[in-house]
């Protein structure tokens, strides 16, 4: 009986002593990245980063994590780091780069910002999201403008419209026709979000970018229960007559799809629906599907900025990885053909952009308009305004309201209650 | 659970068994207690994206409870776990009582009432959600047959979503609900049926007099493992309506991992957690405690 429990317990304690070590074995300069690119063109892109850095001798393991836009990355973030493993950088957007900042775990990479020039190359409203107390935090990928009204050049023609619609009024009646033919004038409304990114360009056209200011990032109680936001409420109820009730539960790309394929004369989407047109195999400005800015939002521009944050390393070599890891993100290689894929265009304003689509190029030229007459606008639907919950508040109320027959007065004032009761939660 | 180990034998059997116990009641206070009262402190706490211990008091009951998403949550689980209840434990007995008549092939029928249980909660909404669609499914189908003004499209109504989820839990768990109430038929013992056959009394009044009052165990059981089913329903949701359109099919559940992963309310979400818990206790403790009782 002796022997064999000793050689059991020293069995244990090997084991136990290995699994202890293991972690000493690790790579020193390997950094994992959380994020949730898992669609094909942008886990194609992560691949080249991981390529990138492999040729600095740096093994980038790349954490994608699927689902919920997010939500599932940033649950296993906030589990790894209650574990103490600390990531090397991890997908965090907007106003959250802040609450991030709070927490004292991220990594000042103000030296790669210094290499690559960031201050000249990336337009201040990109940059200041970027810093948290004047340092710099995280690096932004790419640059997505929300206010594109995409649309079916044949499905068009069938109605008898001969240009894409100038403003709300033709719009209007460009879906009517479509509908009088038989065929589906808007595709969208699979869910809440959905709906709230609809609503985005809705507001900015109905208010101004003034007003969108004081509601999506002020958050003005007086300003989001006004009559401003009930006559954009009456729009979105307008498009949502237009929208098919089938479509509810579709996501944002199966509704691109019916575009594409001539089955939905036009959709409110961002532009990583131009990455999904050219996955489908049309190119957005092409013979087949165009792109117009959303009527009445020409000279504006709802941004969204992915990026990631950067995670305090304890080893020198983890320190200067993370430096890497942030020029790599922001060199203008990465960024054309990260952006080519997704649909949107690099936030460096010096790099030529060279075989990207119409859509594309019509974006960096109204980005670069809007800039200087202060159009600029951050998006609400994608989280970029303000912090999670006032987010999380309009789009309740958005949802409630479209999925029920509530009035837009009332509508206003729940939304402004709802906003309130969400300021206490940051 | 322990306790009753130790009531059978003397001392050596008792350290061995309490030994061999320990771990996993250890484990289970940790796993389960330590983090039940973790969650409470969290309610408490302005907890965002991180939990953080600035005590704020009851303010996150008083959001949560200011919220009507939570209140359609909260109305969705009176719906959906008042009718899934009912309609599966009816359909379950249904379907044990004509098993129980001894039929040619019993073992088959067994197994296909049984089947939908052995398919995951995701597959299940996922089929459903096809079959509900009515562009694909049952409304395509019926309008394909001639009956173009055919109406069923309730997955994309609001205000009827959430019978849809009823339709697919109940078609998930009718067979298991039946597995449970054909093992309770099987208990009660032929000599009392046959006692009242003597005594003249018909086929029905022998199940309303004599075997359904002695399945209520068996209901007992059937009602605890339902109504827990019900509470704790999630995958089947997301994958059916994703918890819409808009928020009409959020249940408790939805709420709370929206609001504590998605949305960095963590407060809240534990907050909605707590409330979860005790809409358990008022609905299994009383139960229990009968149970207990008539066992005395």
């Amino acid at each position: 009986m002796k022997q064999p429990t000793k050689r059991l317990l020293t069995l244990a304690i090997l084991g136990i002593a290995a699994l202890a070590a293991e972690p000493a074995l690790a790579d020193q300069t390997s950094l994992s990245v959380i994020n949730w690119w898992t669609a094909g063109s942008e886990a194609k892109a992560m691949n080249v980063l991981v390529q990138m850095m492999k040729a600095q001798g740096v093994n980038i393991k790349n954490d994608a994590i699927a689902g919920g836009g997010g939500a599932q990355a940033r649950t296993i973030l906030k589990t790894r780091l209650m574990e103490g493993e600390t990531p090397g950088a991890a997908q965090i957007k907007g106003v959250e780069i802040q609450q991030w900042g709070h927490t004292g775990l991220l990594a000042n990479v103000d030296a790669a910002a210094k290499a690559g020039d960031w201050d000249k190359n990336i337009p201040t409203e990109i940059d200041n999201y970027m810093k948290y107390k004047g340092n710099y935090v995280a690096a932004p990928m790419d640059l997505h403008r929300l206010n594109w009204l995409w649309y079916n050049r044949a499905v068009l023609a069938k109605a008898g419209i001969k240009t894409p619609p100038k403003d709300w009024d033709e719009l209007i009646a460009d879906l009517a026709k479509v509908q009088a033919k038989g065929m589906i004038p808007m595709a969208g409304g699979g869910n809440g979000w959905m709906i709230a990114t609809e609503f985005d360009p809705i507001a900015l056209e109905t208010g101004g970018p003034a007003w969108y200011r004081d509601v999506f990032v002020k958050l003005d109680a007086k300003a989001i229960d006004s009559p401003t936001m009930v006559k954009a409420l009456e729009r979105l109820r307008q498009i949502e007559q237009y929208t098919p009730k089938s479509l509810a539960g579709r996501t944002w790309n199966y509704d691109t799809g019916l575009v594409a394929h001539g089955q939905a004369a036009f959709q409110i989407m961002g532009d990583w629906a131009n990455g999904q047109f050219e996955f489908l195999g049309v190119t957005p400005g092409g013979p087949k599907v165009g792109c117009v800015a959303f009527p009445g939002t020409a000279n504006d521009f709802i941004y969204n900025v992915d990026s990631f944050i950067f995670f305090r390393q304890h080893s020198a070599a983890g320190r200067e990885a993370t430096i890497k890891l942030a020029e790599t993100m922001t060199s203008p290689k990465f960024q054309l053909l990260f952006n080519k894929y997704k649909g949107s265009i690099p936030d460096l304003m010096n790099v030529s952009l060279k075989g990207y689509n119409p859509c594309q190029l019509k974006s960096r030229a109204q980005f670069l308009t809007a800039s200087k007459e202060h159009n600029l606008v951050p998006s609400f639907s994608q989280n970029m305004s303000t912090y999670g919950p006032p987010t999380g508040a309009f789009i309740d109320s958005l949802d409630q309201f479209y999925t029920s027959n509530e009035s837009p007065q009332a509508a206003a004032a729940s939304m402004a209650k709802r906003v309130e009761v969400a300021k206490s939660q940051d | 659970m322990a306790h009753s180990m130790m009531q059978r034998s003397g001392g050596k059997d008792q350290v061995i068994a309490g030994l061999m116990l320990s771990p996993t009641v250890l484990a289970a206070i940790f796993f389960i207690y330590a983090f039940i009262l973790w969650t409470i402190w969290l309610s408490l706490t302005r907890s965002t994206i991180l939990p953080s211990n600035h005590f704020v008091g009851l303010a996150n009951y008083r959001d949560l409870f200011g919220s009507s998403r939570w209140w359609r949550s909260l109305s969705n689980l009176g719906i959906f776990g008042g009718l899934y209840v009912a309609i599966s434990m009816a359909i379950g007995l249904f379907l044990a009582i004509l098993l129980d008549q001894r039929i040619r092939g019993e073992r088959l029928f067994q197994v296909i009432f049984l089947y939908p249980m052995a398919i995951s909660a995701v597959v299940t909404g996922v089929a459903w959600r096809w079959l509900l669609d009515p562009n694909f499914g049952v409304q395509a189908i019926v309008r394909s047959l001639g009956f173009s003004h055919f109406q069923f499209a309730w997955i994309d109504d609001p205000d009827f979503a959430i019978y849809t989820v009823v339709i697919a839990a109940v078609w998930q768990t009718s067979g298991f609900m039946m597995a449970i109430f054909l093992a309770g038929l099987r208990g009660i013992s032929p000599d009392i049926v046959k006692a009242a056959r003597i005594d003249g009394a018909g086929t029905l009044r022998i199940y309303r007099r004599v075997i359904l009052p002695n399945l209520a165990p068996t209901f007992f059981v059937a009602f605890i493992l339902s109504a827990g089913l019900a509470i704790k329903a999630f995958g089947l949701i997301i994958a059916l309506t994703g918890g819409g359109p808009g928020y009409s099919t959020n249940v408790p559940t939805i709420f709370m991992y929206v609001f504590s992963f998605e949305r960095g309310e963590m407060g809240v979400g534990a907050a909605s957690a707590l409330i979860m818990l005790a809409i358990m206790m008022v609905v299994v403790v009383p139960f229990v405690i009968l149970d207990a009782r008539r066992k005395v």
